[in-house]
């Protein structure tokens, strides 16, 4: 009879310790992601809500079928390679991951610029950009979820 | 210093990919050498040098001075404005 409340006891007290170690990997985990999501929104936040939406409205094509707006778009997708290198020494990866969609924008529009382009051809440009545009947001969103 | 006058297919306004840089670095200037400073000029119609390209070009430069070397060691005449500034920038 003390055998087995002793083994319950033993076993009642891992069970307790691994719970208390288990709350606090959580608790960790949550402040980090909690960090990292309020780090994401202190870099990019602006360039999201406003810079983004803002000067992909002015990427136009003029009367000469060249595009036009594209010197302010591509100086914020500049602006925010160099912003994010807080996260090359703090996740690799995601600053790998975010960077490299940044210089596949803008490595895209520099290829469209001072050409004259088809008017046929322009809604395929502005969705390929709304598209490298979207992966980007998709790529910090998934950070400020999962830290 | 050693002038280098970079030649560009002349339908060529922009520049871009990190490739491309690597290869005009290798075909156009080939090696680097230190204590030796350097004139890169690009051809006046080049009005936009994306970053990928920036970074495969000047890859050997940053080995040979590192990145506060080539504010000193490089001089670059370009139509592009503050252009030695932006591939400061870039390179960091």
């Amino acid at each position: 009879m003390e055998v087995g409340a002793l083994v319950l006891s033993i076993v009642s007290l891992i069970a307790t310790v691994l719970i208390a170690i288990w709350q606090i990997c959580i608790t960790i985990k949550i402040n980090k992601i909690n960090l990292n999501s309020n780090i994401c929104e202190k870099i990019f936040d602006k360039y999201l809500i406003e810079d983004i939406p803002f000067n992909r409205r002015k990427l136009k094509f003029d009367c000469n079928e060249v595009l036009t707006g594209w010197d302010s778009f591509n100086k914020i997708l500049v602006d925010m390679k160099r912003d994010s290198l807080y996260f090359k020494y703090n996740d690799e990866f995601f600053y790998n991951k975010l960077t490299n969609c940044l210089t596949e924008l803008e490595d895209y529009i520099t290829s469209q610029i001072n050409k004259r382009i088809d008017s046929t051809e322009h809604s395929k440009i502005f969705d390929e950009i709304d598209e490298k545009i979207k992966n980007i947001y998709s790529i910090i969103d998934l950070k400020k979820i999962k830290g | 210093m050693i002038r280098i006058e970079l030649k560009f297919d002349k339908l060529l306004t922009s520049l871009a990919g990190n490739k491309f840089g690597t290869e005009v670095f290798e075909n156009q200037v080939a090696n680097v050498k230190y204590g030796e400073k350097y004139e890169i000029v690009f051809p006046e119609r080049i009005k936009y040098v994306a970053t990928s390209f920036i970074q495969g070009f000047f890859q050997k430069f940053i080995e040979c001075f590192g990145i506060v070397g080539i504010e000193d060691n490089i001089e670059i005449v370009s139509s592009i404005k503050d252009f030695k500034k932006f591939i400061v920038d870039c390179l960091v």
